[in-house]
């Protein structure tokens, strides 16, 4: 049989063999390639004069070398699990590279790197190439998406550390209630004790003349029994109350430390989660921690308290007997084992199918209108129906299982209790035992196994806080991808903006907008149009900074955006957007959100200057009428009019325009329109709008194509450069043209 | 009715007689398509990628729009399916798992290690639940933090150890 070589089944040493024939690499990463049904395991190499991979094939090295004069420009593809990147050489186009799609970054970042030194403004050996590897150094594991924390090598003993940091102002709250957790533990061990005395000093006395003698005693007893009662019902209650305080700011201190950070995150950081993922961390993720803190974890020390008193106090009494009664238990700590993992399996299915009949339920509901429209009522009942059938097997599985080996765990427990009675009948028959050791013994083993039962739920319950520890910790690592410089300015905007040069791309592999500029003095009002998709909104999301520019700059009164405080920056913008969103709140509540100190005549004028005050006072409360999802239902043309109140009260120097008229009829939009003319007058304005009549007033007209500009003018000179702009407005008379010929059939 | 509109609906299904697909020697999928007077580099996309592998392919220009669909790869010539098969191999990776080797829980990601089509691969699933694309009731689609997909055709048919590893999200 043929010999394999000794690295055909170990990862080749592709650097040594780089390094040997062709010098030291300026970086270098791992690609696996899919060919033929196998993947190929490979590296590119970059070195000051080429560019190489190298892949291991039927046993040989494969090499191919591209000489980096030659290249003059790569591009990056993302596919379905694949990532490649191709060159161009002379003229043509070839494949350089792929890998799988856990290599993404590493070849995104190779086609920014050759780009930059194909056009010149990078030298290969200047090149810093970072490797974003998905995945742990350590053990290989991928990282969660948009962290670089593993969620396996990231002990433990870290995540405590910073738990225990993060709830430091509660740690002597927490240690209190652990101690009256340990004592109302060992006060209610010292119980049975006391009723050994009680039984064999008193109540089993056969020499009736000391009973009596000694009834004062006997009273000291029984009265030491009730105080231990009464202090442990004092101790519960104190721990109880303090537990609940303790429990109550932890919860609240966690969520305000994520609420905190999650509002510092930009645009593009809180895009990564869904409202569901973020509300169900800032709320469910923090209580399950809070719960372990403040119960749980008091919970271990009370058991192990109970498991440690009661084996030693077996032990001392009859070492013998505590055999004998421990002997079952490590077959009841395997059946408890067995059963909680089997149920565990059954309830999580459970809590997933519950999830399901819920998810469907909300579809089912929130696509009411569809589903009468359609009339598919009866296949969505029979939807239902399956996932609530689903949800039944498994609860009646789970059921079973607990109800079919729960009675075998009790018996085998009660085992310890008949080797007890046999032991301790034989024992008191040949009187070398009293029925008050019995009656303790027997309080004692009905003690000992509580902890075994709980002990085996541990497992389950660490690891469900740590995974919200986990996820809590995952967004408190999250670093906002915008943030103010650290001389940022505060600063009064006059309203010159300067967009120089802009490229950018949600996607660092694919540029959304590239070389982008214009500027627009103070007072002017710059209009963007485009077919959708073209990057009009991405412009102003940029001129907010809701995002950073990968390349150029946008300055505003000649100070780079970037440079500029965001809290100063946004307090002198005010958006219109196509859709307004309303809190929940009074109409007042909602205008006065960007002033809040504004005066009732300040919002009355605002609210009449945006055509909005005659329909506010023929609502049921005026400015007081509860609007948002839980009152009085606004239509668009009456939401656009509060939200452009809303930026008339806030005064900002810059106004921006995102279709502000689009959804509304021509006749609401006209009302619009006019609150908007008296809300842009000597205010720099940026307006978006597929409606190019809105557009009439603008100053000057921007026209986005192919993610640049096309054309920039007035509105009438773009009309005679006969350009897209003036197609697009043609189109559009057409459009209106037809519609009036639709509506007077007679004009024909 | 209006021409323009019936150009907007009407699909044109690519077949062996209408264009003609090449190879360049750089490796570049091409496509001629004499009616057109198109002869340029083509993309694929599957319209239906988890029921159709080989039939309603979309042919796509450099700027990603359409130029023609293929309706069934199957009418055309071995030799040209064989080009178009290996474009679509570039464009989609998702191994078939055969065995489920390994699925730890922690944290709240599944770590699998899976016996695949391609060789053992491990990959790392974020909230498993939503991360499995249900296509019927025996095949499904598992997609990783990297948004690689891995399929498996039928879980029925799965080894008993596999199975047991994956019922409880089933």
């Amino acid at each position: 049989m043929k010999r394999k070589a000794s690295w055909e089944n170990e990862p080749f040493p592709f650097e040594e063999y780089f390094v040997s024939a062709h010098g030291k690499a300026v970086f270098h990463f791992p690609i696996s390639s899919n060919f033929c049904l196998s993947l190929i395991e490979g590296e590119v190499f970059l070195a000051e004069d080429a560019l190489y991979r190298l892949e291991k094939r039927k046993g040989e090295v494969l090499e191919r070398c591209f000489p980096l004069e030659k290249i003059e420009e790569a591009r990056f593809y993302g596919y379905t699990g694949i990532a490649v990147c191709e060159i161009r050489v002379e003229g043509l186009w070839l494949e350089f590279c792929r890998s799988r799609g856990k290599d993404k970054k590493n070849i995104s970042q190779l086609v920014r790197i050759v780009n930059e030194i194909a056009d010149g403004s990078l030298q290969a050996k200047d090149a810093v190439f970072v490797p974003k590897s998905s995945t742990c150094p350590r053990c290989h594991r991928p990282y969660a998406p948009g962290s670089q924390v593993c969620h396996h090598c990231d002990s433990k003993k870290r995540f405590s550390g910073r738990l225990l940091a993060m709830v430091r102002p509660q740690l002597l709250g927490i240690l209190l209630s652990m101690i009256l957790f340990g004592a109302t533990t060992l006060f209610n061990l010292v119980i049975p004790m006391i009723q050994r005395n009680l039984v064999d000093g008193f109540l089993q006395n056969s020499d009736i003349e000391y009973a009596v003698s000694h009834i004062s005693s006997m009273v000291l007893v029984v009265l030491s029994m009730a105080l231990v009662r009464v202090l442990i019902v004092i101790f519960s209650v104190c721990r109880n109350n303090l537990l609940s305080r303790v429990s109550n700011k932890t919860v609240v201190k966690m969520r305000g430390d994520i609420y905190r950070h999650i509002q510092t995150l930009s645009v593009a950081g809180i895009s990564r989660h869904t409202a569901g993922d973020l509300i169900s961390r800032v709320s469910r993720d923090t209580e399950e921690i809070s719960n372990f803190l403040t119960h749980q974890l008091p919970n271990i020390l009370e058991q192990v308290l109970t498991l440690l008193f009661v084996g030693t106090m077996l032990f001392s009494t009859d070492w013998r007997l505590a055999i004998f009664i421990l002997l079952p238990m490590p077959f009841v700590a395997i059946l408890f084992r067995v059963i909680w993992r089997r149920t565990q399996k059954l309830y999580r299915r459970q809590w997933f199918e519950s999830a399901n009949a819920d998810t469907t339920l909300h579809d089912i509901f929130q696509g009411v209108r569809v589903v009468k429209v359609y009339g598919t009522e009866k296949s969505e009942i029979a939807k239902y129906d399956k996932v609530i059938a689903n949800l039944r097997d498994v609860s009646v599985r789970s059921e079973y299982v607990w109800s079919s080996l729960m009675p075998y765990a009790n018996f085998l427990m009660q085992v310890g209790n008949f080797i007890l009675l046999y032991y301790a009948g034989t024992h008191i028959l040949e009187g070398q035992m009293t029925i008050g050791e019995l009656t303790m013994f027997t309080s004692y083993v009905s003690l000992i196994y509580s902890p075994l039962r709980w002990m085996a739920r541990v497992p389950r319950m660490l690891q469900r806080t740590m995974t919200s520890v986990s996820k809590v910790f995952e967004v408190l690592d999250e670093e906002p991808d915008v943030s103010d410089a650290e001389n940022a300015r505060e600063m009064t905007i006059r309203g010159e903006i300067e967009i120089d040069s802009i490229y950018f791309g949600y996607d660092e592999n694919e540029n959304v907008l590239e070389n982008v500029s214009v500027s627009i003095h103070p007072g002017e009002m710059l209009g963007i149009v485009g077919r959708s998709g073209v990057g009009k909104s991405t412009l102003i999301n940029l001129v907010m900074r809701l995002y950073d520019v990968n390349k150029g700059a946008i300055r505003i009164d000649g100070v780079d955006v970037r440079d500029i405080a965001q809290h100063s920056l946004r307090s002198q913008i005010g958006v219109v957007l196509q859709e307004t969103f309303l809190f929940s709140g009074t109409v007042y509540e909602n205008l006065v959100y960007a002033k809040p100190d504004a005066t009732y005549e300040e919002v009355i004028r605002a609210a009449k200057l945006a055509n909005a005050h005659s329909f506010i006072m023929k609502l049921p409360d005026g400015y007081h009428t509860v609007v948002g999802e839980k009152g009085y239902t606004l239509s668009g043309g009456e939401r656009q009019r509060v939200a452009i109140a809303r930026a008339v009260l806030h005064d900002p120097k810059i106004l921006i325009l995102d279709e502000a008229t689009s959804a509304l009829d021509t006749e609401t939009e006209k009302l619009v329109q006019d609150a908007l003319a008296k809300l842009c007058q000597n205010r720099t304005t940026i307006a978006i709008a597929h409606r190019l009549s809105t557009l009439r007033n603008a100053t000057k007209l921007l026209v986005l194509d192919k993610k640049s500009v096309a054309e920039i003018g007035t509105h009438e000179e773009l009309l005679k450069q006969g350009g897209i702009y003036h197609d697009l407005v043609m189109a559009q008379r057409q459009m209106s043209a037809i519609k009036k010929t639709k509506k007077n059939p007679d004009s024909l | 009715m209006d021409q323009s509109f019936e150009n907007a609906v009407t699909v044109f299904y690519l077949n062996p007689e209408n264009c003609r697909f090449y190879m360049t020697e750089q490796k570049i999928l091409m496509c001629s398509i004499p009616t057109l007077s198109f002869d340029a580099r083509v993309f694929l996309a599957k319209a239906f990628p988890f029921e159709k592998n080989e039939e309603y392919l979309s042919v796509l220009n450099e700027e990603k729009q359409e130029v023609g669909m293929i309706r069934d790869l199957a009418v055309f010539p071995e030799e040209t399916a064989e080009l178009v098969r290996s474009e679509l191999e570039k464009r989609y990776f998702a191994p078939k798992i055969k065995k489920i080797v390994k699925v730890n829980e922690r944290f709240g990601f599944s770590y699998w290690e899976v016996e695949t089509d391609f060789g053992r691969l491990s990959f790392t699933v974020k909230d498993i639940q939503r991360s499995l694309i249900r296509v019927s009731e025996e095949r499904l689609f598992v997609v990783d933090t990297d948004g690689c997909r891995y399929e498996i055709e039928n879980v029925n048919e799965l080894d008993r150890k596999s199975y047991s590893k994956i019922q409880l999200y089933l």
